[in-house]
């Protein structure tokens, strides 16, 4: 039954391929034609804030402003954002990732911190990227873990990093940046705790705090937020992850929409407006990225 | 020593212009001592102002130099600084956790540098944040902004430094976490900041200085005053706070400059304010200057004193020639005006003596006018405009008033208000236009008599023909008028009887036919002439036939009223004018005119007393109507006299009316009268009973009605004999045989158990219930009968109480005592005082028929039943409702309080035997519609 399964899947989702492929070329224009453009945005952070604003959120908008069409957002969640996008679910399954099923196709383009993985780049198109991210091991402040002593090789400081984990439970969240499929932490020993009250970033702090588990891993843009909030009451491990990037995803028939897009993109990186934007929604982060930012100017 | 005082004052009057000289010395000396005080105090105020501003200029550095240090302290204990330090503590990275807080210290210091400005200026050049170890962590702003040398010290609390070099100011605060010190931040302000406190050298103002303590000049920036730069060593060695000229420095410019130095507070700063005499004092002059000027002024004024009196010398004997010669020349002139004065004065002594003989004419015509003033008629003299100016003796005497009274006063004092306002007028305007006017006048004297006068008013003119006065002459005319008077009423007046004449009467009879036409009334005309008065006269004389004619007169006139005419016609002859009988139907007229004819027959049943002579004398008379369309006056009286006539034909002594109709009614009348007393006195009048039912319909008695069955006639209706009854008198006898009837009944009933708890209601008139013997005679008759008093009940009409109600409330509660109650009938149809309501022992009021019947058509009586029914709820009585016939207003009663009733719905009035069968038989109201009666009820 599982081959026969997973043929059929393999199938509808090549058909589907094939299908938008064949009318890939209508994407910037469709949406053009319909005269709005459909923002699909995750509660994360403060690049959807849920208050109508956001990083992304103000990214998209002035991108609609560029086209001449409205903007509207559509908010949804890590587990459905690319069924949302794309009409199909993402079945992966041993490296494989296929699509499945059939679902309203609910907006135009992902654009809320969303982490560039290679899986996700099987199935969508990115942009350039939005904003540069980390992932980082954090312990409550009472913790008898110390942070490692940073040095110049951050690989070295993975490992070291990984290394103090030992027996402790870890809160991971499944199919986001926090996936610990992402960075070989499944099947290595290590006690994870799968968060799944919710699928907002924003709650691995408190969850932790709240005992849920004894560490717990952060993307950098919520470790920023939260080294405020939870002054003195969390302290970073060191890092679990390379440094990543976010940016804006496409349904991989929308090639002319992500060139679109990133033309914009170079456009507000050059007048600085994308600068303004980052230091009003995220600022310190440009402390933690020296080297991009540095190469944006 | 009084007259020393004069001497003295004398003298110094002489020397007027020294005293003033003294005066104006004193003053001048006054004036200088003020303006020498007045100079004092101006450079003292100048001074303290001086000093005053030096200080706040002080103040306002030191309070932006301390403002400084509090802004270094509170970024130092900013939560970002915290926050960061706390995370150090957990051992957290710069690169893995520390650079997010870092990240907000710069955000917050780069905020504050852009956000903080002072005067328009950013306020800070640079911001710094070093760890313990001097390293700075975080650093906005300029970099060209050094910050202090003291990188890394031992600072414990905020303070402040002034660079003088680089013209800095810079303020650190220590970073103080968990009683450590951790670190500091660091401020770097330009010390330019500072010029807008020092002023500019606008001219006239003090200049303004800031100055190191080591004498450099740190403001302005521009360095214009190279006198200053110079020398501001030795100025910052200035004492602090004290005005100091700056005569004694080795600088020409600052020659006659003062100068003020002015610390600022914990610094090594001092403000220094440089001004010169004229701007710190203006032009004033110094106190000696005033000193001299004043001694100066009083030397000039004493020179020019000296020099007065020099030159006053020479005047004086300047002016003592001029009026030698004045003098001489008026002399001249006064005895030329004195020959001028004594020919003037022979000359009005010449005039004199022609107005004294032209006087003494004049009081000759006087005397004489006086006199004819003074006659036997009565006169005043009044001005133009009417007030009396003097009245004469007669005049006094006439009206009563004393001539001081009349003086001042108008004719309106005296005037007859016989006359109407129009009159007067008229005369007025007949004195204006012609100058006179004459009319008789009636005068009312002061004890409010009037009595006729002959007024002539004369106007009085002057010279020039301008009326200056009115003079009225009051004639008797009383002796005329009483002769007119005379004469009309011989001419109207009959002279032996005093009444009317013929003609006067016809006059009346006249004017009473103009008025019944108007009033579309009717009268009546008696023709009354004396029986057998032909033989009076021929046996005892004409004087005993006057007599007789004089009394007969007296009497008619007592039994008429007082606005009808009784007239001697002639002979023996009299004619009664009833003018108006205030009725417009014929046979009340008659029955009016009846009953004074009746009267006037009546006044004649007693024998006249002539002298000695007892005189039987009938009358006979002749009526006839004087309908409103009647006109001819004649015709009346001719058929007066034929009715007249046929009462003579009749035999003497009686009445006959002209009309054959109103003859026939009279007498039917007449007749219906003697039968009604004979069956009185027969007791041939019977007791009808209407059954009274409570609100369920159980017979609680019956009202009793009177029924009169004539043998000839049959059944008479009470409408026809009850007013024979009442204007005969013959109700007194009707209500006692009604009442005794009544008891008798009740007497009766009380042996059956059927009747025995019925009551009887029993109508009394106003004229029963004025006896005096009233109470007593009912409490016999039921004594006499056996009849339960508690079971008769009295119904009144309101007429009853119309007079006297205190006596009839009192007879009420002598019956009352008894058991007798009360109803009262007919309520809301006449008199329905509240008043008496209360005050009567009622138990009972009754809703008149008229209302019941049209309850339900008319809102009006719908409204007064209501209201009756409202009222006897809060009085405590019960209601009866009488006349009610249909089931319908049965129906609007009952929704309205549980009331009795009674009326044809309930039963007619029935015989005694019918009624009592229906008490044994059937509850009434049941048997209602199947019982009959005999007649209405009318009674009441």
């Amino acid at each position: 039954m599982f081959p026969k399964r997973f043929v059929l899947g393999s199938l509808s989702g090549a058909m589907a391929f094939l299908f938008m492929t064949s009318s890939w070329a209508a994407d910037l224009a469709e949406i053009k034609q319909r005269g709005e453009i459909r923002h699909i945005g995750i509660r994360y952070a403060n690049f959807v804030t849920g208050a109508g604003d956001g990083l992304d959120v103000e990214l998209m908008q002035g991108f609609a402003k560029r086209i001449g069409v409205s903007y509207k957002l559509v908010y949804s969640d890590f587990y459905s954002v690319i069924r949302d996008l794309l009409g199909k679910d993402v079945v992966r399954k041993n490296g494989q990732v296929t699509l499945a099923g059939d679902y309203p196709i609910k907006g135009d383009v992902i654009s809320s911190g969303f982490t560039v993985l290679p899986w996700r780049e099987a199935i969508l198109l990115y942009s350039e990227p939005t904003l540069p991210s980390q992932v980082l091991l954090v312990a409550p402040a009472e913790s008898d873990l110390q942070p490692i002593e940073d040095g110049a090789d951050l690989a070295a400081d993975i490992v070291n990093t990984r290394k103090a984990i030992g027996s402790k439970s870890v809160l991971v969240m499944e199919r986001t940046c926090l996936d610990p499929s992402n960075y070989g932490l499944v099947n290595v020993g290590i006690d994870l705790k799968t968060y799944n009250k919710s699928a907002n970033l924003n709650e691995m702090v408190p969850a932790m705090l709240n005992k849920e588990a004894e560490l717990t891993l952060l993307d950098v843009p919520d470790a920023i937020l939260d080294l405020r909030k939870w002054a003195g009451k969390i302290k970073i491990l060191g890092p679990i992850s390379d440094r990543q990037m976010l940016a804006t995803a496409f349904p991989k028939d929308a090639p002319a929409l992500r060139n679109e897009f990133n033309a914009y993109l170079s456009e507000i990186k050059a007048s600085g407006v994308y600068d303004r934007l980052v230091d009003k929604y995220y600022p310190g982060i440009r402390r933690f990225f020296p080297e991009y930012f540095a190469k944006t100017h | 020593m009084v007259a020393s005082l004069i001497r003295f004052s004398r003298s110094l009057a002489l020397r007027w212009p020294l005293v003033a000289a003294a005066a104006f010395l004193l003053s001048m000396l006054f004036l200088i001592g003020n303006l020498y005080t007045s100079q004092v105090e101006l450079r003292q105020n100048a001074d303290a102002r001086l000093v005053s501003i030096g200080e706040a200029r002080a103040t306002e550095i030191n309070d932006f130099l301390t403002e400084r240090r509090q802004a270094a302290a509170r970024l130092a204990a900013s939560e970002d600084i915290s926050n960061y330090f706390s995370n150090l503590d957990l051992g957290m990275s710069i690169k893995y956790g520390l650079f997010a807080n870092l990240a907000a210290i710069e955000l917050r210091f780069q905020a504050t540098l852009d956000q903080e400005k002072y005067q328009g200026q950013a306020t800070y050049l640079r911001l710094a944040f070093f760890d313990r170890d001097g390293a700075p962590q975080v650093d906005v702003g300029s970099s060209s902004a050094a910050t202090s040398s003291l990188a890394r010290n031992n600072l414990t609390e905020p303070s402040v430094q002034i660079d003088d070099k680089r013209r800095l100011i810079m303020a650190s605060a220590p970073v103080i976490q968990k009683a450590k010190t951790r670190g500091k931040v660091e401020t770097v302000s330009s010390l330019n900041l500072l010029s807008s406190l020092v002023s500019t050298n606008d001219l006239g103002q003090p200049r303004e200085f800031l100055l190191g303590d080591d004498g450099e000049v740190l403001l302005p920036i521009e360095r214009e005053h190279s006198a200053v730069v110079a020398q501001a060593s030795s100025l910052a060695a200035l004492p602090s706070g004290r005005i100091q000229a700056l005569s004694n420095l080795n600088a020409p410019e600052l020659k006659g400059y003062l100068a003020l130095r002015s610390p600022v507070a914990g610094t090594r700063l001092s403000v220094l304010r440089l001004a010169s005499e004229d701007e710190l004092y203006g032009g004033t002059l110094s106190p000696a200057s005033v000193f001299y000027l004043g001694l100066f002024a009083i030397v000039l004024f004493v020179l020019a004193i000296g020099f007065e009196r020099m030159r006053q010398n020479a005047a004086r004997l300047q002016i003592k020639f001029v009026e030698s010669n004045r003098h001489r020349a008026e002399l001249a002139e006064n005895n030329l005006a004195l020959s001028q004065e004594i020919r003037r004065r022979e000359a009005i002594e010449a005039d004199l003596h022609r107005q004294s003989e032209a006087l003494d004419k004049s009081n000759s015509e006087l005397r004489i006018a006086a006199a004819a003033f003074n006659a036997q008629e009565g006169m005043i003299v009044t001005d133009t405009k009417g007030v009396i100016l003097s009245a004469n003796r007669a005049f006094v005497s006439l009206t009563g008033y004393t001539a001081e009274e009349l003086v001042r006063q108008t004719a309106r004092l005296f005037r007859s208000h016989r006359r109407d306002a129009e009159f007067y007028r008229g005369m007025w305007n007949s004195v204006r236009l012609t100058g006179g006017w004459q009319g008789e006048m009636s005068l009312r004297t002061k004890s409010g008599e009037h009595c006729a006068r002959w007024l002539t008013i004369s106007a009085v003119k002057n010279e020039t023909g301008d009326v200056t006065n009115y003079i009225g002459s009051y004639y008797d005319i009383s002796k005329l008028k009483h002769a007119e008077e005379k004469i009309q009423e011989l001419a109207y007046f009959d002279q032996l009887t005093g009444l009317p004449n013929r003609v006067l009467l016809i006059d009346r009879v006249r004017q009473a036919l103009n008025a019944n036409v108007r009033s579309s009334s009717y009268g009546a005309l008696l023709f009354i002439d004396l029986d057998n008065f032909k033989t009076l006269n021929d046996s005892l004389g004409h004087h005993m036939g006057d007599m007789l004619l004089k009394s007969a007169a007296q009497r008619i006139s007592h039994c008429v009223r007082t606005d009808d005419t009784v007239a001697r016609f002639g002979g023996d002859e009299f004619v009664v004018l009833l003018a108006n009988l205030g009725t417009q139907k014929a046979k009340a007229a008659a029955l009016q005119t009846e009953a004074i004819g009746e009267k006037i027959l009546g006044a004649f049943t007693n024998a006249f007393q002539l002298d000695t002579y007892e005189y039987p004398c009938t009358p006979s008379i002749g009526v006839t109507l004087i309908s409103p369309e009647d006109r001819n006056i004649d015709e009346l009286l001719k058929r007066a006299d034929l009715a007249m006539y046929d009462a003579k034909t009749a035999g003497r002594n009686g009445l006959r009316f002209f009309d054959p109709a109103m003859q026939t009614m009279i007498t039917a009348r007449a007749a219906l009268e003697a039968d009604l007393r004979e069956d009185l006195k027969q007791e041939r009048l019977l007791l009808h009973y209407q059954p009274q039912v409570d609100h369920e319909g159980r017979l609680l008695g019956a009202e009793a009605l009177a029924r009169w069955p004539h043998a000839q006639k049959g059944m008479i209706s009470p409408s026809e004999f009850i007013p024979v009854a009442e204007s005969t008198g013959l109700i007194l006898p009707l209500g006692a045989l009604m009442l005794k009837t009544a008891c008798h009944q009740l007497a009766r009933w009380s042996t059956d158990p059927a009747t025995e708890r019925l009551t009887v209601a029993i109508n009394v008139s106003a004229l029963q219930m004025r006896q005096k013997t009233f109470v007593e005679e009912v409490r016999a008759m039921v004594e006499q009968t056996g009849a339960n008093p508690h079971r008769l009940k009295i119904e009144l009409t309101e007429s009853t109480l119309v007079s006297n109600v205190d006596d009839v409330i009192a007879k009420m509660d002598r019956l009352k005592a008894i058991g007798i109650g009360f109803s009262l009938d007919d309520f809301g149809t006449g008199y329905s005082s509240l008043s008496y309501l209360k005050r009567l022992p009622l138990d009972q009021l009754k809703i008149d028929r008229s209302f019941v019947k049209d309850v339900l058509v008319d809102p009006n009586d719908a409204a007064i039943a209501q209201m009756i029914i409202a009222l006897s709820k809060s009085l405590g009585l019960a209601v009866i409702a009488e006349g009610v016939e249909t089931e319908e207003q049965y129906a609007f009663l009952a929704q309205h309080g549980q009331l009795n009733y009674q009326g044809y719905l309930f039963g007619r009035p029935l015989p005694p035997a019918d009624f009592e069968s229906l008490a044994r038989a059937f509850s009434p109201r049941r048997r209602s519609k199947q019982v009959h009666g005999s007649v209405d009820r009318t009674y009441a």
